[in-house]
């Protein structure tokens, strides 16, 4: 709440903030939105040029305004959808689905439920080796005060999810579910 | 000109050497004069070309560090820049403007980043090329690249092929000494030898051979020196055979000729001989004549001298005898002795030749000749008569021009005598003409045949009967007259006769 605070001070005195003095789901958000330049989708997960791209929020959403606004009108060619989801049972097809840190009890329920086929899986949930470990691709880690994230290359390689491999050189870990 | 003449004077070796040293460097230089200006003329294109692509790529691989701000990782990219020498300076610049990581080039610590990035392209200021380009992904706007680039890369370039061609020319001077030993091998040692060979033709040694060790122009020259060397030394041993033959028929002409000329001398000798015997003969004859001349003289006085002596001996007889006779008749006596002993001297004298040129009276001599002979003469009837123009003086030898006069006169005797011609009579005529005096001696014998006029000058020629003319007489005399005197003695018929004339 109180970097919340400083935020809104900052953008109150019209300084322009870095990655590093915004709120942590500012930064999220748009890290989010970067996800989706950096990872292509199969063909298949388009029916059309024109198609939308659907960004889903499984329970309690973090990001309010900023993620419309970080994610903005397109992605590519696609018009940005957002839908806010409240069980795992509902989820639709996402193109990304970011699961709250609220749906953390049920994280293995809900990963082994979803369907993950053309779908990014984003979270930021506490233990995010156990989201991995579970089909969970990208996590979000805080190294210090900076937002990191940790990839599961082979859990999107499965899923049909092409990475750009230059994105795996700034992410910490391409292999967030193996190892100890 | 100096300089091109002491080129000129090097050794052949030395000069093919230059021309292909000179083309290869010549041409080394052309090429790197075109690769330079080559350089110079296209590497703003280049640069830009290369600039852009670099651009490119670190624009993409710097776009999630941009998106995910990990500055850190893109140090780490821009470092790559350091494999690419024409990257001075780069920069990438978060969407607000802000400078996110920067990259200088090693060694150029007074240039640094600008703050901005400025406005996107590319643009030359000056010897350096910026560029700006947008770094974004899928559209959208990640930040902003800013490159520069300098020279360094061209005059790396340049640096690189000024040691290419450094190589190539320490490679091209170790060629030319291989090949200065491969052409001394190929040219001049050949060239040498055919040099030394043309020392030993000239030294007079033609066996010597140069060995034909290949079948380009020196070989060539080589065999033709061969062929020349052989042909000289054929040339030679003909011509010393020819000389050898020329010179055996020129020993034998040579003997010839001196055995020739030794008979020819030993004829002449002979002849010289038998001229002395001649002359001899022929002196003996003169005298002969001589004294039948002296004879005639002394027949006349030695009566008068018997007659003295007989007068004595009857006046003595008859008592008639006086002192004054005795005195009478020794003088007679005396003075005719006188007489004959002056007749002796004067045929002495007469005989004697003159030893040198003195002037004398024609006339006299031919009066004192006549004086010799008269008596003789008359006793054989034949007359003489004499008819002179006027005293002729001349500075030659008396003697014998009075001998050559007493050998006409005997041979017109002879021909009276030997034709029996009764009113014979000589005549003696004596003139001056041109400042010569000329005397012609005529006789009515006959004349002498037309067909031996031109010879009766030649030696040994006579008409005389065996034993009574020696052939020598009027050869000697024409020698006289004309070898002695420098005069002419000739001869004609004349009606009846025959004149000779001598001119002097």
């Amino acid at each position: 709440m109180r970097r919340m605070a400083v935020g809104i001070v900052m953008l109150l005195l019209g300084y322009t903030p870095a990655y590093a003095e915004a709120t942590e789901y500012q930064v999220k958000a748009a890290m989010l939105a970067n996800f989706a330049l950096f990872v292509d989708w199969p063909s298949t997960a388009f029916s059309a040029a024109g198609s939308p791209f659907v960004a889903c929020v499984l329970g309690q959403d973090p990001f309010g305004a900023l993620l419309k606004h970080e994610l903005g009108e397109r992605i590519g060619s696609h018009p940005v959808e957002i839908r806010y989801l409240e069980k795992a049972a509902a989820v639709p097809e996402c193109h990304m689905l970011f699961i709250s840190r609220s749906e953390q009890p049920r994280l293995k329920e809900i990963l082994a439920s979803v369907r993950k086929n053309g779908t990014l899986i984003v979270s930021d949930v506490s233990d995010i080796r156990d989201f991995c470990r579970n089909g969970g691709m990208i996590g979000f880690v805080m190294a210090g005060r900076k937002v990191r994230f940790d990839l599961n290359a082979d859990a999107a390689a499965k899923a049909g999810l092409k990475i750009d491999s230059k994105l795996k050189r700034v992410s910490g870990s391409t292999q967030c579910g193996e190892g100890p | 000109m100096p300089a091109f003449r002491k080129v000129h004077n090097w050794p052949m070796q030395r000069k093919l050497l230059l021309i292909i040293l000179s083309t290869i460097v010549a041409s080394l230089l052309l090429v790197m004069a075109g690769v330079v200006s080559y350089e110079l003329a296209t590497y703003r294109d280049r640069l830009t070309q290369e600039l852009t692509e670099e651009g490119r790529f670190i624009a993409a691989n710097s776009a999630p560090t941009l998106a995910f701000d990990d500055p850190d990782t893109a140090r780490e990219i821009l470092l790559t820049l350091t494999g690419s020498p024409s990257v001075a300076v780069a920069a990438l610049y978060s969407t607000d403007g802000r400078l996110f990581a920067a990259y200088v080039r090693s060694g150029q610590a007074t240039v640094a980043a600008p703050p901005g990035p400025g406005p996107e392209g590319t643009r030359f200021a000056g010897r350096t090329l910026e560029l700006v380009a947008p770094v974004q992904k899928k559209g959208r706007r990640l930040g902003t690249l800013y490159l520069r680039a300098d020279m360094a890369t061209v005059y790396a370039r340049l640096t690189g092929y000024a040691g290419i061609f450094l190589v190539v020319a320490l490679a091209i001077a170790g060629g030319a000494f291989l090949l200065q030993r491969l052409l001394q091998r190929l040219v001049s040692k050949p060239l040498l030898r055919l040099c030394r060979m043309a020392d030993n033709i000239a030294g007079g040694d033609l066996t010597t051979r140069v060995p034909v060790e290949s079948a380009d122009e020196i070989g060539q020259l080589a065999g033709a020196f061969n062929h020349m060397t052989a042909a000289l030394a054929l040339s030679y041993a003909e011509l010393e055979l020819r000389v050898l033959e020329r010179t055996e028929k020129l020993s034998s002409a040579l003997q010839e000729l001196r055995s020739e000329t030794e008979e020819r001398i030993r004829a002449v000798e002979e002849l010289r001989k038998r001229e002395r015997l001649l002359i001899q003969q022929s002196r003996l004859a003169a005298m002969g004549e001589m004294l039948v001349n002296i004879s005639h003289q002394w027949r006349q006085p030695l009566n008068v001298l018997g007659l003295k002596i007989q007068e004595l001996g009857l006046s003595y007889k008859y008592g008639k005898f006086s002192e004054e006779l005795l005195n009478d008749n020794i003088a007679k006596s005396r003075e005719i002795i006188q007489h004959m002993s002056q007749t002796i001297n004067d045929f002495q004298e007469y005989l004697t030749p003159n030893k040198e040129k003195t002037y004398f009276s024609v006339d006299q001599v031919v009066a004192k000749t006549v004086s010799l002979i008269e008596e003789n003469f008359r006793n054989q009837n034949i007359r003489i008569d004499i008819a002179s123009s006027g005293p002729l003086s001349l500075h030659r030898f008396p003697n014998e021009y009075g001998q050559v006069l007493l050998n006409l006169f005997m041979n017109a005797r002879d021909a009276f005598l030997e034709r029996g011609v009764s009113d014979a009579k000589i005549t003696v005529r004596l003139w001056g003409e041109n400042g010569r005096a000329v005397m012609t001696m005529t006789d009515n014998a006959g004349g002498i045949k037309e067909e031996i006029l031109d010879r009766i000058f030649d030696a040994y020629f006579t008409t005389k009967q065996l034993g009574k003319g020696t052939g020598v007489g009027l050869f000697m005399s024409k020698n006289i007259i004309e070898q002695n005197m420098g005069g002419r003695l000739s001869v004609r018929n004349v009606n009846g006769g025959a004149e000779f004339r001598i001119e002097v």
